[in-house]
């Protein structure tokens, strides 16, 4: 079961990989000129994703305002995808080096990355199960039970578990920042202690 | 019980709207775990943990939150950290 949860995680970082791609509609760069085509090609529209799973993982900034959106897109689509891609890719090293007892151990430094590729593992997952509510996540068994096929039901079991690797993990991480945060109000080592009304 | 609130929050908007004219929002989704978005309100906006709880149940009861406040720019980039954590996050102008 670790082994395919790890091939779906892998299967996610392709997809997001697959949909690096500038707009096709866009003008190809005709200058003839190196820089100036490199310019052309850095200021060209970045594609909005066609799969909707990785639309939801890189969603539009703005409702109404397509020119922000398009913006929003061109500035801060390949850093996403990029630092998307790398938390991916730690949360299958996490799970494949799981111990026998299907213990996961994540370095603290790697867990905001690894929590949030729970997220977008899990979004693409919804996606593919059709869950649209949060009473379709309530009813996630019933929903198993439409169409009732294995796949159906193997993609929910990942959903699930997944769901539950990640409120164990949050839990942690959310105990270690008000740790860390009642040390700086209270004036602690990595607080700002030179506040006078701190402590 | 929650009209009021809604009714202060609304008010508050329109009385920031000249010095922020950009708001960053968050809205619900079926998957993202309560604890996670906590989290996030918690660590990224550094928020203490009862206004945190506070944000997180109008993102889940409502179905958005007005999460911070700004220029474009500094929404641009709260946009941004939210689809890192993978919210589902969009910026407007403020009192739309």
């Amino acid at each position: 079961m670790r082994e395919n949860v790890a091939v779906l995680v892998e299967h996610t970082a392709e997809l997001l990989e697959l949909s690096d791609r500038t707009d096709p509609a866009a003008a190809p760069p005709t200058d003839e000129h190196p820089l100036a085509r490199l310019e052309q090609e850095l200021e060209a529209p970045v594609a909005v994703p066609v799969d909707p799973a990785v639309g939801r993982l890189l969603p539009p900034a703005s409702m109404d305002d397509e020119e922000i959106a398009v913006e929003f897109r061109r500035l801060t689509q390949t850093s996403l995808r990029e630092s998307k891609t790398a938390g991916l890719r730690r949360l299958r090293t996490a799970l494949e080096d799981a111990d026998a007892q299907g213990w996961v151990e994540v370095p603290s430094a790697d867990a905001p990355a690894v929590a949030a590729a729970l997220t977008d593992v899990r979004l693409v997952l919804a996606d593919r199960l059709g869950i649209r509510t949060d009473e379709d996540v309530e009813h996630l068994e019933a929903l198993m039970a439409v169409g009732g096929d294995e796949n159906r039901h193997w993609l929910a079991a990942c959903f699930a578990l997944l769901g539950w690797l990640q409120e164990s993990l949050v839990g942690l991480m959310l105990e270690d920042a008000r740790a860390a945060a009642d040390v700086t109000r209270r004036g602690g080592p990595s607080g700002r202690s030179s506040d006078p009304a701190a402590g | 019980m929650t009209t009021p609130v809604q009714e202060r929050e609304a008010a508050a908007d329109e009385a920031v709207a000249v010095d922020d004219p950009w708001v960053t929002i968050v809205w619900n989704d079926p998957v993202n775990l309560m604890t996670y978005v906590t989290y996030v309100f918690e660590t990224y906006f550094g928020h203490p943990p009862q206004r945190a709880h506070q944000l997180m149940m109008q993102v889940h009861q409502v179905g958005r939150a007005v999460v911070s406040r700004g220029s474009l720019e500094s929404m641009e980039v709260d946009v941004q950290a939210m689809h890192g954590f993978g919210l589902w996050a969009t910026l407007q102008r403020s009192g739309q």
